[in-house]
């Protein structure tokens, strides 16, 4: 513990976390502007733009995409999630990010699995994943989309919470996960709806107490996800207009 | 600092680590606990939140759809798209605060665009806060601040702001009585919840005491377009020299009344910035294009709506400063913002309890003090976001909420 930390510059001040995610960054930058996008979206959004949905949407995300969210995760879980326990992030990155949180798991947390496509979020985060049986692990943690072997294994794990990445494959053909025990924590992303560059959005869903926990870091973080997105989201989804 | 002000501060330092974010979840938990319960209730009228009510300037939502050219298709000319954002909107921030503060800021290497002010408040604090670190954090505050620094590991020392009579505002000399250790200052001007606003010689004081004292300022200046009678202040990054040791935070939401769009920006040397940069691809990745879209047509319109808006604060404020001169209710000194800060210590019932009654009696919804600090348990916070006609039957309401309070207890 270092409680007296004097520097003079920002530079000096940066923290360790920050200085692992500057060693492992390189700067993405993709094109936008050069993807068709539906006449009825443009319409859509103009409509509702006009109508005053400029402004901050529920805290959690809007009502109606929560609850196309949590009828949709009927097909992991035997049945439907309430509204109450789906919440709207800006990413699936930040998703994970603030069920990490809300699970106590920074720093120096421990999970069960492997850390996969959001490895370096891990690591800045000091979030140790491994396959090694420890006790006292309380969390393990399988992305979907690369790791369908191990969904036995991911169901039968004694822990107290699981934690499912389903990436953007929530509206897609996957059913492999059926089954899934009731309280499972599923987190994914809402992009591939639209598959438009721009209209990211992610998702959590946990039982309803532990997801007020969640919640709470979201409205940290960066409060709500945009309206626009949301309302994209349900576009795609046949809330018209 | 007055004796009323050691009662208020004394439970209410130096929180770390997970104790701090226990504190920030409580406060601001009280706030939402508020609002959830006017939900509940009809004809209630909100001087609760801080989301402007003032309708989004057509300019802007049209600014939006430009991304999509309106027929359809997106905007023919393609762009490369950075996690820092747009760089059009970055340079178009940086040209303001050339033209409007004198401020040189690169927009390559020294701006960042984030998803609103808050996710640039989480993402700072993560750069710059390790466990065991000290922050010294304005009391009272908006407690977000604790929960982001909480989730750092880092311990949060309360700097009281309240000065003699109804004056708040940091000084120099109490950052040096309560915080000299600590490794960051996180400055609020204007003040959310008090209203207060530096001066910029208050400002440069800051700044000078801070380096002398090695330590870094996040100046969180999302309220810099709404200060009233005409008060001078200053961001921090126009005082000279202060560039190196300060990082400063700002916003759209509040400025344009366009929340939904969550854009925000940081503004910091180029190391900072390449460190938030990079935890915020592994977070959340680029603000949406859309809403940079909607950002660049606010700096972009026509006619600045901020005037327009300003002068329809300063009506209301006026309106809610009479009313509360009329009940006698006094209020800390209001230069900057979207709230008053009231001081309810009269009717002796606690801040809590009088919101709470004073919403299910009368349908007004204010949030208590101790949802912005464990101190100011007399204390509530009013916010202008309000239709002046919604803000006048608010006073009725409160007047006859305060009469029959004194009447019966």
């Amino acid at each position: 513990m270092n409680n007296v930390n004097k520097v003079s510059t920002v530079a000096e001040a940066l923290s360790e976390r920050a200085k692992i995610a500057v060693a492992g960054w390189s700067e993405a930058t993709c094109k936008s502007g050069d993807i068709q996008i539906p006449k009825g979206l443009v319409e859509s959004l103009t409509y509702h733009l006009l109508k005053g949905e400029t402004h901050y949407p529920d805290r959690p995300g809007m009502s109606e995409l929560r609850e196309h969210v949590g009828r949709e995760l009927g097909n992991y879980v035997d049945i439907p999630r309430d509204p109450n326990e789906v919440l709207i992030t800006a990413s699936e990155g930040e998703a994970i990010f603030v069920t990490m949180l809300g699970l106590d798991l920074l720093p120096g947390g421990q999970m069960l699995g492997e850390k996969g496509q959001h490895k370096e979020l891990f690591d800045w985060m000091g979030i140790e994943v491994s396959q090694r049986v420890d006790t006292s692990v309380s969390v393990a943690y399988l992305e979907l989309d690369e790791q369908r072997s191990r969904v036995e294994w991911f169901k039968n794990s004694n822990v107290d919470n699981k934690i499912l990445t389903v990436g953007g494959n929530l509206y897609g053909k996957n059913v492999e996960a059926v089954g899934l025990p009731s309280d499972t924590i599923i987190v994914g992303s809402l992009s591939s709806l639209l598959g438009i560059h721009g209209f990211d959005l992610g998702f959590v869903s946990a039982e309803a107490t532990l997801l007020k926990g969640v919640t709470a870091w979201k409205q940290a973080s960066s409060i709500c996800a945009p309206s626009p997105s949301q309302r994209a989201a349900l576009w795609k989804l046949g809330e018209k207009p | 600092m007055s004796s009323e002000t050691k009662d208020n501060h004394a439970s209410n330092e130096n929180k770390a680590g997970r104790g701090a974010v226990e504190s920030g979840q409580k406060a601001t938990s009280l706030r939402y606990q508020m609002m959830d319960l006017a939900k509940t209730k009809k004809d209630v009228i909100s001087l609760g939140r801080g989301d402007p009510d003032l309708h989004t300037q057509k300019e802007i939502i049209d600014g939006t759809m430009k991304y999509f050219s309106g027929s359809g298709k997106l905007d023919s000319h393609p762009r490369l798209e950075s996690v820092r954002g747009l760089s059009d909107l970055r340079a178009k921030i940086a040209d303001r605060f050339m033209d409007e503060k004198g401020i040189v800021v690169d927009p390559e290497r020294e701006l960042l665009i984030t998803n609103g002010a808050q996710e640039g408040l989480f993402l700072a604090l993560l750069a710059l806060v390790d466990p065991g670190d000290k922050v010294a954090c304005p009391d009272p505050r908006y407690t977000s601040y604790d929960q982001a620094i909480g989730a750092c590991g880092g311990t949060i020392v309360s700097i009281p702001t309240q000065q003699e009579g109804r004056s708040f505002e940091l000084k120099e000399e109490d950052l040096i009585e309560h915080a000299s250790d600590a490794k960051l200052l996180v400055f609020v001007n204007p003040s959310n919840p008090t209203g207060a606003c530096a001066t910029a010689e208050n400002v440069r004081n800051l700044a000078q005491v801070s380096k002398d004292l090695g330590m870094i300022v996040l100046s969180d200046e999302i309220y810099e377009d709404i200060v009233f009678e005409n008060h001078k202040s200053l961001s921090f990054w126009g005082v000279s020299g202060a560039r190196d040791h300060s990082v400063v935070l700002s916003g759209f939401s509040k400025s344009y009344a366009m929340t939904g769009f969550r854009v925000g920006f940081l503004v910091g040397p180029p190391s900072f910035i390449d460190a938030v940069s990079a935890l915020k691809q592994t977070t959340s990745g680029p603000c949406p294009v859309f809403s940079q879209y909607a950002a660049l047509a606010a700096l972009e319109m026509e006619h600045d709506s901020r005037p327009q808006f300003l002068s329809r604060y300063e009506g209301r404020r006026q309106m809610l400063m009479n009313g509360f001169d009329r009940m006698g209710i006094p209020y800390a000194e209001h230069y900057g913002g979207l709230f008053l800060w009231a001081d309810m210590t009269r009717f002796g019932i606690g801040a809590e309890e009088f919101c709470y009654r004073l919403l299910r009696d009368v349908g007004v919804l204010m949030f208590p003090g101790n949802s912005f600090g464990e101190g100011w348990k007399n204390w509530v916070r009013v916010s202008l976001l309000a239709p002046k006609k919604s803000i006048e039957e608010a006073i009725v309401r409160m007047a006859e909420f305060v009469e029959g309070l004194e009447k019966n207890g």
